[in-house]
């Protein structure tokens, strides 16, 4: 599989996952660049990569540009309720009620700790348990414990903003 | 009957049940699960209930995207790579530097403004700009301040370490002031500061220092981060008046005034 072939088919799923992460478009584009650069960059005789293997890739990236940037702003990642990371003013086509609720998704994702997120985030990429729990360096069994705990969490903050909005 | 379903302690095990929803067992665990189902109430209405949670929660995932992926992105990458450009984080941090020189000059010029400054102190407190001593020789390690004094904004604050420590405690009260006050003992290098969001403690993981934190009337939730732990939820009501400590060495709460969420402690694997 070409390089080219490979972009068409994960992009699209690697930008998603990233903005998920991240709440933020612009670093998740910029993540996603840098992961198939690195790909471009590893020796031929690798073979292309798996889609795992991609999005583990994405996820160290990731997680390595938010510590450099958190380091040298002096500022740790924004997760407030009141803030969410890279809330863009919403256009007519959404309505301001809509773009609450997407504000507030974003807030409870990124109130899971980052392997919660990661594994409900790659679930939603379509990964098998399996593959989650090779990605995140778990078992099988705590990816389904860890993912239920993370709905849990999910749905109660998801409420908890629902009934803090005036 | 069996207990495929069924965790440890007796209860319908929702992990189990989660991955039976998503179709990742085998199928000899499948068919036993199938097999205890029908003959079990308990693990059927946590399945159902399960189902239902999980339906509601990904679709609120899915309807909060509203950025589709950037159009020709994969001429930028081949560009990049014929040109053998530097990567987009060589640009992002300069451009960041760049920002961040900019905003320091600003900064310096806004709060030296003696009305400005004025206005900003008692929006915040002593927190803005309210050093009151001269700032220290060039190339010397500024010190951390041992106390910090700041109105919040609003009725949720953050506390956000950027690591565990050696040793210290974080200590969290609710009163009925008006202001937060943080003050730092055993400490030497930590930089306290407060941000959009709350308050930031710049501190080494060799640190002992220890934190007394008081929150506001107006404060009625906060969070504790501490690096990459999974953060401490606290609340006004569940806590009370008594103090809660936080172990900056482990990132768990040790002393507690009421009922609160503990961090994932469970899991066994928070080093991942």
């Amino acid at each position: 599989m070409t390089l080219e072939e490979l972009f068409e088919d994960h992009h699209a799923g690697l930008f998603r996952f990233v903005s998920r992460m991240t709440g933020d478009a612009d670093f998740a584009k910029d993540i996603v660049q840098e992961t198939f650069l690195t790909v471009a960059g590893r020796a031929s005789s690798k073979g292309s990569p798996s889609k795992a293997e991609l999005y583990q890739l994405a996820r160290n990236l990731t997680r390595s540009g938010l510590r450099k940037r958190s380091r040298r702003l002096g500022l740790l990642r924004t997760r407030s309720h009141h803030v969410p990371r890279a809330a863009p003013e919403p256009s007519p086509e959404i309505g301001a009620e809509r773009a609450e609720a997407r504000a507030a998704v974003r807030v409870a994702l990124a109130e899971l700790s980052e392997k919660e997120r990661t594994i409900v985030l790659m679930r939603e990429e379509g990964f098998r348990h399996r593959e989650i729990a090779d990605a995140v360096g778990t078992t099988t069994g705590s990816v389904g414990t860890m993912l239920a705990r993370a709905l849990d969490k999910l749905e109660a903050r998801l409420c908890d903003i629902a009934r803090e909005e005036p | 009957m069996s207990s495929v379903g069924h965790d440890a302690s007796g209860t319908p095990d929702p992990g189990l049940l989660l991955r039976h929803l998503d179709g990742d067992l085998d199928v000899a665990t499948a068919d036993a699960l199938e097999a205890h189902l029908d003959g079990c109430a308990r693990c059927r209405e946590r399945l159902a209930a399960l189902e239902a949670r999980n339906g509601r929660v990904r679709r609120l995932i899915r309807s909060a995207d509203f950025e589709p992926p950037p159009e020709g992105a994969w001429g930028d990458v081949r560009a990049r790579l014929s040109r053998g450009q530097p990567g987009p984080r060589s640009r992002r941090v300069r451009r960041l530097l760049v920002a961040a020189g900019l905003a320091a000059v600003l900064g310096t010029a806004v709060v030296a403004a003696p009305p400005l400054r004025a206005w900003l102190v008692d929006r915040w407190g002593q927190g803005v700009g309210g050093r009151e001593d001269p700032a220290p020789p060039a190339g010397e390690e500024e010190p951390g301040r041992a106390d910090l004094t700041f109105r919040p904004p609003g009725p949720t604050l953050e506390i956000a370490l950027q690591n565990l420590q050696a040793g210290g405690v974080l200590t969290l009260r609710f009163t009925e002031g008006a202001s937060a006050t943080v003050s730092v003992s055993g400490g030497g290098t930590e930089r306290l500061s407060v941000g959009r969001d709350g308050l930031n403690v710049r501190n080494a993981g060799t640190a002992v220092a220890s934190y007394d934190v008081t929150l506001p009337s107006s404060i009625e939730r906060a969070w504790v981060r501490i690096g990459e732990v999974d953060p401490i939820r606290v609340t006004r009501d569940e806590t009370g008046p008594t103090p809660l400590t936080v172990d900056l060495e482990r990132g768990v709460v040790v002393r507690n005034g009421g009922l609160r969420d503990e961090p994932g402690m469970d899991d066994g694997d928070r080093t991942g």
